[in-house]
């Protein structure tokens, strides 16, 4: 079969939310995949029957790792790919993709005066001018690169307790992404008595482990012996071992979330700041995430916050811990209070892709995300998704001028379907 | 690498005579190791005439031209921006409005102008001469006190030149003698001096080459290709495969056929640097460029007409004149020439340039052996010696189709300084 390259120079979260472009076209053709030389051990463990190459890319590309590059770049050149997919917007991997004819390349593309986008993504980033109504999960904007991608209920195993214990995430990359220590110790009580106290995995990098001791003097001594940090104390190989087969997975926004979702464990999310569950909530049926909904998430991660992190202050409410036992214990949260600013979703993919179900708290921006989400599916040429909540809801036809800021003037005027 | 290599954007005209010119510039400031960038209007020109052609009312065909170039100076802005150059170098006719030039004047970014035209034709020139920090001109008095009662006091007499690379002696194959080869040629536009004095010429071994020679009956076998456009490359060809090169200067007028003009043409260099034969009008600048035994003139189209007898039968004394002319050009003017004096006027007039601007060397992550292959690489891109890495990832980013892993590499390094480094 034709070989087919895959570019995704991007961070661990990444590499696993490429996962249904990747399955889409191992159907396709004999498929490679470019990644940082980082996660090349990562890549090959979790995308087996994958070629895998790896590029130095973040890391100083010093003289050894611009010969590596170059050997790499010579051994495509021969392998003649039938289309590549560059994932990056991003001036590194465009680089790398110059050694391509342009034509075969979807995504984004080189040119003399840059980058160029194809109407996909193009479409796709104009929608998160308007983040909080983004409809899109990561997973699905990647997955339709490619015409026609697998179905989404087939990219990740259902969610089921494996008896291996509780997993819990420390940290994101981004501090602010992350619950304060103190939280999540809470959080982690809570749910130790829920599963009946099972064993504790403490996951995490190594600049988390002082993090993990902070938790360990916050939780009560009874659980200690319940408790392994594995916080830096992993390779790539023993951060799957010590993912897989857990009864429940607690994570802000991290790669560790994802690879829960990828080895089918049930992800018990938390997202605040700049996360959105609708973005890179974690992909397949069945995970939870708890979505902080002040005015002014989601945020940049770039930008400073001058809300005095008001979404924090959702999760630390008096009416959240309550909440959160009532739906570990599985009771109605109909009768319980529940945090203003703050949503329980529910994942549920459509023939879209993914997707998350409303449990709890208020959604101002359903109309608008359903009607974007309509349009998507219009333009990945999809029969259109049959949503139930829809149904329930009610939802009237979009009126006309929701979608008018979509449009441009060269929308209209230009060639459909180009790249610039 | 040179440590005095400044960045430099030269903008050329969307059409005409100076278009060429601008190239040349910007080959010699490569060759003279700068970081070179070309605003390339040109590739603009179709758009406009694309507009003139739509029949719209005079006023709203006015508007909507102004509207283009307004367009087309916010490009150039968008390149300066993203070059940040030391000087914009503009030739006659380049299209920055003078909005842009005093955009740049108020951003500390030096702009020059080469006008390569003649004052008493365009005079736009009194307009637009103040906002440029430099205006280097062909003519001397009175244009030069011109410009001075406008107020552009930083003023540069520079001669027109040839760029030895490309203006130079070439093999011909027999094939393109033929094509080429007569007893005698002219290159250039059918102005009405030049019609009148070739008519004596009808019916002669007499080649005639260039645009603007219609309706001209009689001289209708000597035109060639119908009067099409010839390219600078076949123009060199031209020129080295005719006996008789004959540089006779436009003018509108038809009552004197030799204008005595002041300025001498790029033509009278590129046939020198061609080392070609040739026979031009003289000129009252001429004699400063060139001696005597240098080139052979002529005053009026009778001593024309008698010198072309004269040099028919003594191909010595051809090639006599034609190689100490050559070995002039070499010595006195070219390109390269003109941009180091051009150069050195604008430190002079506003100040030295900047040293801390001055550019790094390769990267450091690029080891002794990827130098010998950047060298290989710049020979291969036709870039000179003193060539940056700059130059080399611009001439990179620049070309069509894939690139081998190489170049890739190498864009790829750039990228990730540009993202980390900065």
């Amino acid at each position: 079969m034709p070989p087919i390259l895959v570019l995704q120079g991007a961070r661990f979260g990444d590499l696993l939310q490429s996962k249904r472009l990747l399955l889409t076209l191992k159907n396709r053709g004999e498929l490679h995949l470019g990644v940082d030389k980082s996660l090349a051990p990562l890549a090959r463990h979790i995308y087996p029957g994958i070629e895998i190459h790896a590029l130095n890319i973040h890391a100083g590309p010093d003289r050894q790792g611009l010969e590596e590059n170059k050997k790499c770049l010579a051994l495509w050149r021969e392998l003649d790919f039938q289309a590549v997919y560059n994932c990056n917007f991003s001036p590194l991997t465009t680089a790398l993709c110059r050694c391509f004819d342009p034509e075969r390349i979807t995504g984004y593309r080189p040119s003399a005066s840059g980058m160029l986008r194809s109407s996909w993504a193009r479409t796709v980033f104009r929608m998160s001018e308007r983040r909080r109504a983004t409809p899109l999960n990561l997973v699905d904007f990647w997955a339709h690169f490619a015409s026609d991608p697998l179905p989404a209920r087939e990219v990740n195993p259902l969610p089921r307790s494996g008896g291996q214990g509780l997993g819990v995430v420390l940290a994101g990359r981004e501090a602010r992404r992350s619950l304060p220590v103190p939280l999540l110790a809470e959080i982690a009580r809570c749910v130790f008595y829920a599963l009946d106290g099972p064993r504790i995995r403490l996951l995490g990098s190594k600049a988390e482990r002082p993090s993990a001791r902070r938790l360990m003097r916050l939780l009560p001594s009874k659980i200690h012996p319940h408790v392994e940090d594995l916080s830096g104390r992993t390779d790539w190989r023993g951060l799957v071992g010590a993912v897989e087969g857990l009864d429940m997975l607690v994570s802000p926004d991290t790669g560790t979330m994802h690879l829960g979702a990828h080895l089918g464990v049930p992800v018990l999310a938390f997202f605040l700041s700049s996360a959105l569950c609708h973005e890179t909530g974690p992909y397949g049926r069945g995970h939870h995430v708890w979505q902080a909904a002040c005015d002014c998430a989601p945020c940049l991660e770039s930008a400073v916050c001058r809300a005095g992190l008001r979404c924090l202050k959702a999760f630390l409410a008096k009416e959240f811990l309550p909440a959160l036992n009532s739906f570990i214990q599985g009771s109605s949260l109909d009768d319980t209070p529940f945090p203003g600013n703050l949503q329980l979703w529910k994942s549920d993919p459509d023939e879209l892709g993914g997707h998350f179900q409303l449990c709890a708290g208020v959604d101002g921006c359903a109309q608008e995300r359903d009607f974007l989400r309509r349009h998507l599916v219009n333009l990945s040429r999809l029969p259109p998704a049959d949503s139930p909540r829809k149904a329930k809801a009610g939802l009237a036809d979009p009126l006309p001028e929701m979608g008018a800021w979509l449009y441009q003037d060269a929308d209209w005027m230009l060639p459909p379907g180009r790249y610039c | 690498m040179s440590q005095d290599s400044l960045r430099i954007l030269v903008v050329l005209p969307m059409y005409g005579g100076s278009l060429p010119i601008g190239r040349y510039c910007a080959g010699a400031l490569q060759s003279m190791g700068h970081s070179v960038r070309l605003f390339d209007a040109p590739l603009l020109y179709p758009a406009f005439t694309g507009l003139q052609r739509l029949g719209l009312p005079p006023a709203a065909g006015n508007q909507l031209e102004n509207s283009f170039l307004q367009l087309v100076s916010q490009a150039i802005w968008a390149h300066v921006q993203a070059l940040e150059p030391h000087l914009v170098l503009a030739l006659a006719q380049a299209p920055l409005n003078r909005h842009l030039l005093q955009r740049l004047r108020r951003n500390g970014v030096r702009t020059a102008m080469w006008f390569v035209e003649d004052y008493r034709i365009f005079d736009y020139w009194r307009l637009y001469a103040p906002l440029y920090d430099i205006f280097a001109v062909i003519q001397k008095k009175p244009f030069v006190d011109e410009l001075v009662r406008h107020g552009q006091h930083n003023v540069l007499y520079l001669p027109l030149a040839a760029l030895p690379d490309f203006h130079r002696p070439v093999e011909l194959t027999a094939q393109e003698r033929l094509e080429y080869g007569a007893d005698m040629a002219f290159l250039g536009a059918g102005y009405p001096n030049r019609r009148l004095a070739f008519r004596h010429l009808a019916g002669k071994n007499f080649k005639i080459w260039g645009s603007d020679w219609e309706g001209e009956s009689l001289l209708a076998d000597n035109i060639q290709r119908r009067g099409a456009r010839v390219g600078e490359e076949e123009s060199v060809k031209i020129y080295n495969a005719s006996k008789i090169n004959i540089n006779l200067h436009s003018s509108l007028q038809t009552t004197d056929i030799v204008s005595h003009g002041d300025f001498v043409n790029p033509r009278t260099f590129e046939l020198a640097a061609a080392g070609a034969f040739q026979l031009v009008d003289e000129r009252s600048l001429l004699g400063e460029l060139f001696g005597a035994d240098e080139l052979a003139t002529f005053t009026s189209v009778t001593e024309l007409y008698a010198k072309i007898d004269h040099f028919s039968s003594r191909p010595e004394e051809r090639e006599a004149y034609a190689g100490k002319a050559r070995n002039r050009v070499l010595r006195e003017h070219t390109y390269a020439h003109r941009m180091a004096a051009l150069l050195e006027y604008i430190a002079q007039r506003t100040g030295p340039w900047p040293r801390g601007a001055a550019k790094a060397d390769f990267p450091p992550e690029l080891g002794p052996d990827f130098h010998s292959e950047l060298e290989r690489l710049t020979h291969k891109l036709g870039l000179g010696p003193h060539s940056s890495f700059e130059d080399v990832i611009a001439c990179l980013r620049g070309r069509s189709g894939p690139l081998d892993e190489l170049e890739t590499s190498l864009l790829f390094l750039d990228e990730w300084r540009k993202q980390y480094l900065k």
